[in-house]
């Protein structure tokens, strides 16, 4: 098998072939490293290619394998954490200078039971700094250019992973989501992404945004794919008192059970009739629902009026996020990016009693979604406002990215929220729906988003490395 | 005083609380993001709960 050949499998086929014995992890590995050699140049994926031990853990991989011992799907598979996710003795930045030193004494939880599954790690990827800067193109720490027009962003802050699996420089990625940091670069980028339930993966060992809305999730370029990351790094972790209540499922015992007789609620007032909401990807979203409907989902319009006030509610994330960086922000503010600097004063400015107005209607919130909950096995939505970007046409002086709303309102809320491609524009820009569950029910959102997926053909589409130009 | 002036004076009264001291541009960054934000957080002041919803755990 040739390594353009293997790079451009999703990580279900890498893993299949490692065992079938079609490719030796080391191969695969070779494979991408060569690519990442090649196309990283331009598209900035990583910001640490960690090729020799890659190799090391690879030639493990093999050695296991020959003496009949594969420890499942991810064995000797080649995949790349964010690089906010600890790998020890490895760099990690978080895409910051402040951390340009940093050096990782252990792994991430994440990271452990990845080794644990027999991944080969390859890499720490890009990211925007602290998870809250913005997309730049420069400096020690660029934040990737979009695979299918390296002239537009990524989207964030999971950029380097997005890019890295739409472009085939990984078989799978790690990333985090705290307003969308997964699911809007996946949905930019026609790749799947799912931000778990609040408290199934841990924490442990990832730099923190925002302690109660971060989330540690896959992307990848299937469903099934990111059912097995998923499976791979849920679970209970003492390190990390979020996850005392995790209930951990087999994500891929019914990923092919199809959606005949669910009822899905469609978020048709906040989401689909928005002003903002790009006309092609609104075409393309309700072109997605009405397939989900032939194939035998009912689909019935839902709402929660306390929607409206998700983007108040967000002052959540402000206060935490300046409380996290408050002390490093007064003593060497010059080591941030001035993107997250000016941001994160934002929220020296919110008062104690709005936070706490906004935890009562954050509350308020919950009950409301989690009462549709009770009526629909799921929510559905178009999964992003716009496609991507041109870099020279992002604002600076926004403190809420424009959008937002697609995606933040599920971190307030902690549910699974998956996106996976349901098509593109007029110009070749991937989009994407959305599909919200119950808590600890990711494994109903990941089957909905299969059965779309297995309708519809643009999960295979791979964008032209032709296109990996500039100027 | 015309609104635009109140609305600055109200920006630099909360930064000066805040206990924050910026230099001119950022200060500048910051009452644009702050502005552009006070709709959502007058949004926030205006919505009053019932005296039974409690903040969420």
């Amino acid at each position: 098998m040739s390594g353009e050949a293997i790079c451009d499998l999703d990580l279900r086929g890498v893993g299949d072939a490692v065992h079938a014995g079609k490719v030796s992890s080391v191969e695969a590995t070779e494979a991408y490293l060569r690519r990442i050699e090649r196309h990283d140049g331009v598209l900035r994926a990583y910001i640490t290619v960690m090729a020799d031990r890659a190799l090391e853990a690879a030639k493990r991989a093999d050695a296991e394998l020959l003496q009949g011992r594969r420890r499942g799907p991810l064995h000797g598979v080649p995949i790349a954490l964010k690089d906010l996710i600890a790998v020890a003795g490895v760099r990690m930045t978080a895409g910051s200078r402040v951390l340009a030193d940093h050096v990782a004494e252990s792994d991430a939880d994440a990271t452990e039971r990845l080794h644990a599954a027999g991944a080969v790690v390859l890499g720490k990827l890009a990211m925007h700094e602290f998870a809250f800067g913005r997309p730049v193109t420069d400096g020690p720490f660029p934040t990737g250019r979009n695979p299918w027009d390296v002239t537009r962003e990524p989207a964030g802050s999971s950029s380097g992973s997005a890019v890295a699996v739409a472009a085939g420089l990984c078989a799978g990625a790690l990333g985090s989501d705290t307003g969308g940091s997964i699911r809007g670069p996946a949905a930019r980028c026609g790749i799947v992404g799912l931000k778990p339930t609040y408290g199934l993966v841990s924490r442990r060992g990832v730099v923190a945004l925002s302690w109660s809305l971060d989330h540690v999730g896959p992307m990848t370029r299937g469903v099934h794919d990111a059912a097995i990351l998923l499976q791979a790094i849920a679970g209970r972790d003492p390190g990390d008192p979020s996850t005392r209540d995790a209930r951990v499922a087999d994500y891929t015992a019914e990923l092919e059970a199809g959606v005949r007789g669910m009822k899905l609620g469609l978020l048709r007032r906040f989401y689909v009739d928005f002003p903002g909401l790009h006309a092609d990807v609104k075409t393309a979203a309700l072109a997605a629902f009405d397939e989900l409907g032939r194939q035998g989902a009912a689909i019935a319009d839902a709402d929660a009026p306390t929607l409206d006030l998700a983007g108040a509610i967000w002052v959540t994330f402000l206060s935490e996020v300046y409380e996290f960086h408050r002390e490093t922000l007064r003593d060497r503010p010059q080591e941030y990016g001035e993107g997250l600097r000016t941001r994160a004063w934002m929220g020296a400015l919110v008062t104690a009693s709005d936070f706490l107005r906004a935890q009562r209607l954050r509350a308020r919130l919950r009950r409301e979604v989690l009462g549709l909950l009770d009526r629909f096995e799921a929510l559905v939505f178009p999964g992003q406002a716009v496609p991507a970007q041109r870099f020279e046409d992002l604002s600076l002086k926004s403190v809420i990215v424009p959008g937002s709303r697609y995606t933040n309102v599920w971190n307030l809320l902690g549910l699974p929220a998956v996106v996976v491609p349901c098509g593109f524009t007029r110009e070749g820009l991937p989009v994407s729906i959305q599909i919200v569950g119950r808590p600890f029910d990711d494994a109903t959102v990941l089957r909905i988003a299969r059965a779309y997926e297995r309708a519809t053909d643009w999960h295979a589409r791979r964008p032209d490395p032709e296109g990996w130009k500039l100027g | 005083m015309s609104a635009d002036a109140y609305l600055r004076a109200q920006f630099d009264a909360e930064v000066t609380t805040a206990g924050l001291r910026l230099p001119e541009r950022e200060h500048e960054l910051l009452f644009a993001m702050w502005a552009e934000h006070l709709p959502q957080r007058e949004a926030l002041r205006a919505a009053v709960p019932a005296p039974a919803e409690e903040p969420d755990a």
